[in-house]
């Protein structure tokens, strides 16, 4: 099951950093339709924030049909997000490990590395149109 | 609401009823020798011809306890000290009332119970302890018998101090609440009530009788002692001594003492009276040496003080009134007590 | 100060109303002309400088002290005035104080006499979920663990009003949260109203969904936190450039060539000369009680002139 937390400088408000995480989450395929996401009360016992607000960022994620509502059942993940492009994140993963290593051997230390790895992003962004 | 009154008092309760079974057998233990002493040494002493000597050895007896007994005004002091004050002060201290009254349970009741359950252990600490003081003086009382010079400490007077210095304690608390300001008032406040009662309240539950005596010069060393005869005994509680003539007029000045004083014409004064009327032989020795004055000066001096026709009034409370006195003591500080819980109780509420 | 008001409460029932409210005493104002209304459902975050009179506000609502002067109104009626009125409104004062020769078992047998509605299984399913002794004395407790139980009494009457004043104020980082876990677990499961003072604004951005700012006695702001994180935004621009009606500067400072201000708008800022960003909650309380400071300095200036 998924466990949320909250960045309290990050900015952003709570709700949508739940929503993000869920998303995040179904991206990377820590999350599969069927799946139970943890009770208001669980959420809010567990990280401490207004149950309004995960009971908020729920709502919103089943606007956006990601998860559906069974009353007095629980919330259950609808469908499943980046199922086409699942099989190619395990070979990607695998490349970027790969690369990262040879950054290390190169004597790049970690804020190097993530500095060149935004300027690819930046770079690149936008080049694949959806 | 009673249990957490209770649960809130039981240490305070607990150590109460240690110290009176500490001291109960303490009473338990020497008050039969005392009784037995009385019975062999008072009981018939008139026979044995040592009456005295019997009576000032034998009210010498078990100094501790006598001295605990007479000591024991402290007692209503000391519970309105440490069960009256702390009763709501010491929740302001705490804070601990910002708890108790937000409670479903009213403020009311919170304070009332507080206060009953305080109110029926201090008569019960009070009630048994003057009931043991009084049986174990009692022996003690029929050779010293004056009652109200032990008014305050036997019978049922030390219960309605008790709880008055209680209801006081706890009156003070809630108006200040601060723990040792209160404390402070209580003792300030108790013995200003105790003190002013005394004087200006038990001496008029009912009206004094009088008793009247002619004043004359005393024969001897010149100190004057009571005068007892006619309806005024040794046991009943004298108030006051007026010395007045027979036209009513007063002469506060003689009330003390009195005194002879020479002036340079060869007369004398009556000091506080007049100046005597007749003459006095000269070089009259004013009192005090073991000789005393000669005789000739005394005769003159006792027709200078009869010539003023005076005479003493003495106002005094009957020794048989000793219980309703009692009772009146009683019920004036249980009415003091139960005004004051009134005005903790309203004061409480108004905030 | 209604301009500082948001959104439309009208649907909404009040659980708490005050008007004119104001309480003197020892020759003190401790709270002057307060009006203010808290809606019903939220969990309402009450901040404002030290001073400002949240604790005396707080104290008038769960009944221990009485108004001098204005009225205030928890679910329609004095607080305290009736039974019911005292069984639907739950109090954590300031400093939690507990009977300290008290066990925690002595305190939930006290909360179960006192209070009709007492939920005693909850109350010690609250005791055991913190791995606390029942036996213990609650003089032993820490500050967190002291808290708790003042929280716990204060739940397990089953208050439809939950007031906290300034409750996580003494506590560790991680006593806090564990006393914030507890409270918004109550509020997920029991539907409980809660109003909550704290100058913690991180404390309060976390758990309430409702902000009022006090500012000596006067309400600067007061509406949900997300309307208010919405509709305030942060603008750098140059020094003259103007703003349209419908924004109010809150805050502002300026250099030579640059004003940097904080400002409510209920449209978006179309101006091309200003750069907006976004704002986070103690931005917009910190603007706010600025805000309120200067406008008492200024009124304190006009009464002495």
């Amino acid at each position: 099951m998924i466990e949320f937390y909250i960045d309290a400088h990050s900015g952003v408000p709570p709700y949508l950093q739940i929503i993000q995480q869920v998303r995040r989450a179904l991206k990377l395929g820590l999350l599969f339709e069927g799946d139970q996401l943890p009770t208001v009360k669980e959420v809010v016992s567990r990280i401490a924030i207004n149950p309004n607000t995960v009971s908020k960022a729920y709502r919103e994620l089943e606007h956006e049909g990601l998860v559906a509502a069974r009353i007095g059942v629980g919330t259950f993940v609808a469908k499943s997000l980046g199922n086409d492009s699942f099989a190619a994140l395990a070979p990607l993963r695998h490349d970027l490990q790969k690369w990262m290593e040879s950054a290390r051997r190169a004597g790049l230390d970690d804020e190097s590395i993530e500095a060149l790895v935004r300027e690819c992003f930046r770079a690149t962004s936008g080049t694949i149109a959806t | 609401m009673m249990w957490f009154a209770w649960r809130q008092f039981r240490v305070q309760g607990l150590v109460a009823l240690a110290l009176l079974i500490a001291v109960g057998i303490g009473f338990w233990l020497t008050g039969p020798g005392l009784l037995h002493d009385y019975n062999t040494t008072i009981v018939g002493c008139g026979a044995r011809g040592n009456c005295q000597g019997a009576m000032n050895s034998f009210l010498s007896r078990d100094p501790f306890f006598q001295n605990l007994i007479r000591e024991s005004e402290l007692l209503a002091a000391l519970i309105g000290l440490f069960w009256g004050a702390p009763l709501v002060a010491r929740e302001f201290d705490t804070g601990t009332y910002r708890l108790a009254w937000t409670q479903s349970a009213s403020r009311t009741r919170w304070l009332v119970s507080k206060l009953a359950i305080g109110a029926i252990a201090t008569v019960i600490t009070a009630g048994l302890f003057t009931l043991m003081a009084t049986w174990w003086s009692s022996p003690l009382d029929r050779v010293n018998d004056t009652p109200f010079s032990y008014f305050d400490t036997r019978g049922l007077a030390p219960i309605g101090y008790a709880l008055f210095a209680f209801a006081l304690g706890a009156a003070l608390g809630a108006l200040v609440r601060r723990l040792i300001p209160a404390m402070v008032l209580t003792i300030v406040g108790f013995a200003a009530v105790r003190i002013s009662f005394n004087q200006y309240v038990r001496t008029h539950f009912a009206p004094a009788l009088h008793a009247a005596f002619a004043y004359s010069l005393p024969t001897g060393t010149g100190s004057r002692a009571l005068k007892f005869g006619g309806s005024l005994r040794s046991s009943d509680w004298t108030i006051s001594t007026k010395v007045m003539n027979s036209a009513g007029k007063v002469f506060p000045a003689l009330g003390r003492g009195f005194g002879f004083q020479p002036d340079r014409n060869g007369a004398v004064t009556f000091v506080g009276a007049g100046r005597c009327p007749n003459k006095i032989p000269r070089a009259f020795n004013n009192g005090g040496a073991s000789s005393g004055p000669s005789k000739a000066v005394q005769e003159a001096l006792a027709k200078c003080v009869n010539s003023f026709h005076l005479h003493e009034v003495v106002s005094y409370q009957p020794a048989g009134r000793y219980w309703s006195f009692q009772w009146y003591e009683l019920g004036s500080y249980v009415v003091l007590s139960a005004l004051l819980a009134s005005f903790s109780i309203w004061w409480i509420r108004r905030r | 100060m209604l301009s500082g008001h948001l959104g439309d409460d009208s649907d909404v029932s009040a659980v708490l109303e005050t008007e004119d409210l104001t309480k003197r005493y020892r020759g003190k104002t401790a709270l002057s002309n307060c009006t203010l209304s808290v809606p019903e459902g939220h969990v309402v975050g009450l901040v404002g400088p030290n001073g400002s009179g949240k604790s005396t506000l707080l104290n008038i609502a769960s009944g221990i002290l009485s108004p001098t002067t204005g009225s205030v109104h928890v679910f329609g009626a004095p607080p305290a005035s009736t039974p019911t009125q005292r069984e639907r409104v739950g109090f954590v004062a300031q400093d939690t104080p507990v009977y300290s020769g008290f066990s925690i078992k002595d305190h939930l047998r006290y909360g179960h006499h006192v209070n009709p509605k007492w939920d005693d299984e909850l109350a010690i399913r609250r005791i055991e979920q913190l791995g606390l002794d029942l036996k213990q004395r609650a003089g032993k407790l820490s500050g967190g663990q002291r808290a708790q139980l003042a929280l716990t009494l204060a739940i397990a009457k089953r208050p439809d009003f939950l007031l906290l004043d300034e409750p996580v104020a003494s506590l560790d980082p991680l006593a806090r949260r564990e006393f914030l876990q507890i409270l918004m677990e109550t509020v997920a499961d029991h539907n409980v109203s809660v109003l909550l003072s704290s100058h913690l604004v991180a404390d309060i951005e976390r758990v309430c969904d409702y902000l009022v700012v006090l500012v000596s006695s006067r309400v600067q702001v007061a509406g949900e936190v997300e309307d208010l994180l919405a509709t305030h935004h942060r603008l750098i621009g140059p020094r003259d450039a103007d703003l349209s009606e419908s924004q109010v500067v809150i805050e502002s400072s300026h250099t030579d060539r640059q004003s940097t201000l904080l400002v409510r708008s209920d449209g978006p800022i179309a101006d091309p000369r200003w750069t907006v960003e976004a704002v986070n909650l103690e931005d917009v309380v910190l603007a706010y009680m600025g805000r309120g400071r200067a406008e008492r300095e200024s009124f304190v200036r006009d009464e002495s002139a």
